[in-house]
């Protein structure tokens, strides 16, 4: 029965992609839909985009402001996270202007982010913290706020400092949740670096996908966007890879 | 017959006052904070003019007439109309097919495939093609929230309904419950709190799609904001912007609430949204 | 299988069954573990006869496979080996003549208790005006007499699985099965649950088969305990118990309830004393 559940998976999966690259063959090779590249097009500018370097540069360039804005963020996150954890004073304060903030819409400010930190680098690395730091506050705060109390209790009655108690039980506790916020945030990172270079138009792959895109280049576009997939895709499984190689000993938790 | 066990609810009066001045001391605190900021803001927008930084009764009094006066808040309501449109169809389509996806290991496998798909490519990446695909015309933007927001009714549907087919398999079995009669019945009722959550979070990311797409392509408010920004009119651009902002929070406020009454209702454990990623 | 309505089902004394309500003939469940492999045998020939309106417990340690036989014989889950008869005929899915009343509950926190009550109505094809009406009577006849319009949430344990027993009795079953019930709430309410479903049973005679893990709850209950080892599951004992109803609290003090309690003990766990 297990077998056959397993096969029935994959003859889904397979007919999805089949469905896809079907549908996507018939639109391209009929007349009615110039701008659809073929398939075999758009492969083979994609394979040519990445050995000529014009895929890859913008992609490290990208890769490169996300990572930078999610360092950013993760610091600035975890301990305003860890305060408001910890704290319940500070907590009570600072969770409603936490929760305002990552439920509103970020990109309204770019109109006017150039006043303020400007429409280069900076003004990249902005959008990308602001995309990230909530959703790191939340998920640290969290973790921590789960920590067992009675393993608290426990270090305490051993009577050690305060500072050991953070570091022996409050903050491997809370790892498992900061990890899980740091994974959603580096791929709302990656969003964000690509709203950036869009509505920025300074560099990297949004810049990339608008000049195809404006110069018809449709080849080029949609391979682009493919690239874009598979890089979100590769990031986000190398993360999502680290987070349970570092939480090996969460598995064997009784839940 | 008398009962030893009383209903869950009854707390005492001494209980109560204390929570009620502990709600004060909370309040002290925001007001303190806010009111700092506030302040911070206004002393930043006196010292560097308003160029900078408009200040607080310059966006009161200035900007927010400015709205309604120069018609801004009639571009913001067409473009909330193409949001509005854009959800409906969204839900419309996301909640069945996550019903179907949630009942049907088939469909689960065929679906998330794509749905996965969309949902890891960075949806910003994604607009040059969709608007070589649509052109900008009236499509765009409801297409736009549509493909944002699509993902978290879908997937949260999904999950509720299949989490409840099983939660609840041997009750159905044991009344002889089966197809229609147990969705009807058990399941979708069951489901109702999964499908709100996916609507809200589908809510926040359709506006921030809206936005993003209104910007790039500069239409409706985002066009507005736009030249308000090139043209520093400041405290027009914050009376609006704030506009936006408190909309944004009070539609998504509110679906929260009665989020919170649902899940108290169906005695669900309310988990942070944030970490549903 | 004609439906009878729970009055009738009160045995006249002296009364031959020319068969038994309900067989277990050969039952035996083994759970797959891995493709091919042979699996956990978890029951292992499995047979007894209970007659119409006998209360009937089945006493076990954790595992002994209490609540799959249980399942078994609603037909939720099929036996590997053997068959379960009602009344002569083939039990191979459940049937609106068997109520099931779980251990954590299963009511459905959306409706009201009355609602929940009246689920098994709705089953039934009872129509909507009696529904509400009839509902109320069950819930009476578990005590919980106006809160019809309350929430499970709203309501302690031990009355949600009151809520429960009222939604599996409204169904007017001909078996009532039940899977340790009182398993999920604490000590003191378990006591007062037990009497108040000794008096309920008392008042209206139906086939019960109550699964438990608690030897006392059984004797206190029941006009039969049959007792189940583990590994695989299996009747050790079949111990008729003869105490006179109606039964009250005074009988948990009996000494000879303390003497049985005692044996089944020594059945299940050889050499350890309680």
């Amino acid at each position: 029965m297990r077998r056959r559940a397993k096969a029935v998976d994959v003859v889904a999966t397979v007919a999805a992609f089949a469905l896809f690259l079907g549908v996507w063959h018939v639109l391209a090779s009929s007349g009615s839909y110039p701008f659809i590249p073929s398939i075999s097009q758009t492969l083979t500018t994609l394979v040519t985009e990445i050995a000529n370097g014009g895929l890859l540069r913008p992609a490290g360039e990208t890769l490169q402001v996300a990572g930078l804005g999610l360092l950013i963020a993760a610091v600035l996150g975890i301990v305003v996270g860890v305060v408001t954890g910890v704290s319940r004073a500070w907590s009570q304060v600072l969770d409603p202007l936490v929760n305002a903030a990552y439920s509103t819409p970020i990109a309204v400010m770019i109109p006017i982010l150039g006043i303020y930190v400007g429409l280069e680098l900076r003004g990249k690395l902005f959008i990308v913290v602001t995309f990230c730091v909530f959703v790191i506050i939340m998920n640290t705060a969290a973790g921590i706020r789960q920590v067992d109390p009675g393993l608290v209790e426990m270090a305490r009655s051993l009577e050690m400092s305060r500072w050991k108690v953070y570091r022996t039980v409050i903050l491997p506790g809370a790892m498992p949740q900061v990890l899980t916020g740091l994974r959603i945030a580096t791929g709302r990172a990656v969003q964000g670096v690509l709203v950036a270079e869009l509505l920025l138009n300074v560099s990297g792959l949004g810049y990339y996908l608008v000049i195809a895109g404006s110069s018809f280049d449709t080849p080029r576009l949609v391979a682009g966007t493919l690239f874009v997939t598979l890089l979100a895709f590769v990031v986000l499984f190398v993360v999502g890879r680290l987070e349970r190689r570092a939480l090996r000993w969460k598995a064997f938790e009784a839940r | 017959m008398s009962t030893v066990e009383a209903p869950v609810g009854a707390a005492p009066l001494r209980l109560r006052a204390f929570r009620q001045r502990r709600r004060g001391v909370v309040w002290t605190r925001r007001v303190l904070l806010y009111g700092a900021i506030l302040v911070a803001w206004q002393l930043l927008a006196l010292k560097e003019g308003p160029f900078f930084l408009p200040t607080l009764d310059a966006i009161a009094f200035d900007g927010v007439p400015a709205v309604f006066t120069q018609g801004y808040a009639g571009t913001f309501a067409e473009s909330l109309q193409q949001l509005a449109i854009g959800l409906v169809i969204c839900y419309a389509v996301a909640i069945p097919l996550g019903m179907l996806i949630g009942l049907s290991r088939i469909a689960d496998r065929f679906v998330m495939p794509f749905a996965d798909a969309f949902f890891i490519t960075p949806t910003a990446a994604l607009l040059p093609l969709v608007i070589l695909v649509v052109g900008t015309g009236l499509s765009f933007r409801v297409f736009v929230v549509v493909l944002f927001a699509f993902y978290y009714p879908l997937v949260n549907t999904a999950a509720g309904v299949r989490y409840n087919v099983a939660k609840y398999r041997e009750l159905s079995d044991s009344l002889c419950l089966s197809g229609p009669a147990k969705l009807w019945k058990i399941v979708l009722p069951a489901s109702a709190p999964y499908v709100v959550v996916g609507v809200r979070l589908g809510l926040g990311i359709a506006v921030q799609g809206m936005i993003v797409a209104e910007l790039w392509v500069a239409v409706g408010t985002g066009s507005l904001l736009i030249n308000l920004g090139a043209q520093r009119r400041l405290p027009e651009f914050f009376a609006l912007t704030g506009m936006v902002i408190v909309l944004s929070l009070a539609l998504t406020e509110l679906v929260r609430a009665y989020e919170r009454r649902l899940f108290a209702r169906h005695q669900l454990e309310v988990r942070l949204d944030a970490t549903q990623g | 299988m004609t439906r009878q309505t729970l009055d009738s089902l009160v045995a006249s004394p002296g009364e031959e069954a020319t068969r038994p309500f309900l067989r277990l003939d050969g039952i035996g469940m083994s759970f797959p573990t891995k493709e091919g492999a042979p699996g956990t045998l978890v029951i292992d020939g499995l047979s007894f006869d209970i007659d119409e309106g006998q209360f009937c417990s089945i006493v076990g340690p954790s595992g002994c496979g209490k609540s799959t036989a249980l399942r078994i014989i609603d037909g939720l889950q099929p036996p590997s080996t053997g068959q379960v008869m009602i009344d002569g005929q083939v039990v191979r899915k459940p049937s609106l003549d068997i109520g099931f009343v779980f251990q954590h509950y299963n009511l459905l926190p959306w409706r009201t208790v009355g609602d929940n009550v009246a689920l098994s109505l709705e089953v039934l094809g009872v129509d909507r005006k009696a529904r509400a009406e009839r509902a109320s009577r069950w819930l009476e006849l578990v005590g919980l007499r106006g809160y019809e319009d309350h929430f499970p949430a709203q309501l302690s344990g031990g009355m949600q699985q009151r809520v429960g027993l009222a939604r599996a009795l409204a169904l007017e079953p001909r078996l009532l099965l039940m899977d340790e019930p009182f398993g999920a709430l604490d000590a003191q309410t378990r006591v007062l649950l037990q009497e108040q479903l000794v008096k309920i049973w008392e008042s209206r005679r139906a086939t019960v088969v109550f699964v438990t893990h608690d030897i006392e709850e059984a004797l206190f209950l029941s006009d039969r305990v049959l007792v189940m080892a583990a590994n695989p599951g299996r009747v050790v004992a079949d111990i008729a118990v003869d105490f006179p109803r109606p039964r009250d609290h005074a009988l948990r003090a009996d000494a000879r309830l303390a003497e049985m309690k005692a044996e089944i003990w020594d059945l299940l766990h050889p050499g350890l004393h309680q």
